[in-house]
């Protein structure tokens, strides 16, 4: 899963993309390439994921919503931690992200 | 409500233009607001009363230099410039769109609604190498125009057939509370069902606004779904304590031991 076909290297009020330090980051084992100072959540939409977690009753897929730390729907599990915002999270190298499921039964 | 408050200086602006630009300012906005003040190095523009008065400008003294054009948060100032004559006048008008628009192209001029006024040659663009900043673009059109121009629009994406719009459907459901995954409709039967009085009451039964954001999202809904749907008279309250969003900490972090 090493593509980087969505990230933005382009936006109106943006600019360009800031080169940084490349890392590696693994959701739910797969590594996925980051660049140092971007918050997981970008991470993994330049990596083409759209779901960051499964709902706690009906386990219905949930996916980066508000990007600024409000909804709660990007949470994921960070290196053995719950409920995460990854959108307010930076990633680190190694840093192991794994997608809740649901409450367990 | 555009012009509201420029078109007494209009007058001096477009008298004064005929010996180079001139800043228009279409600002009516009486909000605490005044980069375009401290922009100008001539002195030029005055906010009369206090923070929150629109800006005025003394045509006089202008110079046309376009940096308050380019600091205006609201894109609200241009500059006209009839000193080239022949019954031609070029505007200047901030731009932030990356597209085709290109030195010596042709484009077209629009109102403040982005309606068509007339075509035109962009003559100038100032500022296109720095991403994030806001370009200045001028563009030569007939004099008539000057004083209405307020963008500029590439010509190919305009010439091209608007698409048809299909109407919306009105929308069904939606999630209405995303952390306790409640469905609109499903708030809808609850109301309905309940003849809930208290709104507090409504609140806890659907746990709309209980989750991980405490309703940052949802409660403004909910209230106004209570409000349309219970009868004044059967309301006992109508509003409940907001509480800050939950955000789980370690208790290893509040005993100083990592991060």
């Amino acid at each position: 899963m090493a593509f980087n076909n969505f990230r933005i290297l382009q936006h109106p009020v943006l600019g360009e993309k800031k080169n940084g330090k490349e890392v590696r980051i693994f959701l739910d084992g797969l590594p996925i390439h980051a660049v140092e100072g971007e918050p997981i959540a970008a991470a993994l939409y330049a990596a083409g994921v759209r779901i960051t977690r499964l709902s706690p009753h009906k386990k219905e897929p949930r996916g980066a919503f508000c990007m600024i730390g409000r909804c709660t729907e990007c949470c994921m599990i960070v290196d053995g931690e719950p409920n995460v915002r990854t959108c307010r999270t930076m990633v680190r190298d190694g840093m192991r992200v794994e997608t809740p499921r649901g409450w367990m039964e | 409500m555009q012009g509201k408050t420029g078109s007494e200086s209009w007058q001096e602006v477009w008298d004064k233009s005929v010996n180079g630009p001139r800043a228009l300012i279409d600002c009516w906005q009486e909000i605490p607001c005044d980069p375009c003040q401290e922009a100008c190095a001539q002195g030029s523009i005055v906010l009369s009363s206090g923070i929150c008065a629109p800006p005025a400008l003394h045509a006089e003294t202008c110079n046309g230099c376009g940096k308050c054009v380019a600091i205006c948060p609201g894109m609200a100032i241009f500059l006209v410039d009839r000193s080239i004559g022949s019954g031609l006048a070029r505007v200047t008008v901030p731009y932030e769109m990356r597209d085709e628009i290109r030195l010596g192209g042709e484009a077209w001029a629009v109102d403040g609604e982005g309606n068509y006024l007339a075509e035109g040659r962009i003559t100038r663009v100032s500022g296109a190498g720095r991403p994030g900043r806001t370009m200045l673009l001028t563009i030569e059109v007939p004099e008539e125009w000057a004083l209405k121009v307020r963008g500029v629009r590439g010509r190919r994406k305009l010439l091209e057939e608007p698409e048809e719009v299909e109407a919306i459907e009105a929308v069904e459901d939606f999630a209405f509370c995303r952390c306790e995954e409640i469905d609109y409709s499903r708030l809808r039967e609850i109301i309905t069902q309940g003849e809930f009085r208290s709104l507090p009451a409504l609140r806890r039964f659907s746990r709309a606004g209980l989750g991980y954001c405490q309703g940052r999202f949802c409660q403004s809904i909910l209230r106004s779904q209570f409000l349309a749907d219970c009868p004044e008279e059967d309301r006992e309250v109508e509003s409940f304590r907001v509480r800050a969003p939950v955000r789980p900490v370690k208790l290893s972090r509040l005993g100083g031991e990592d991060g």
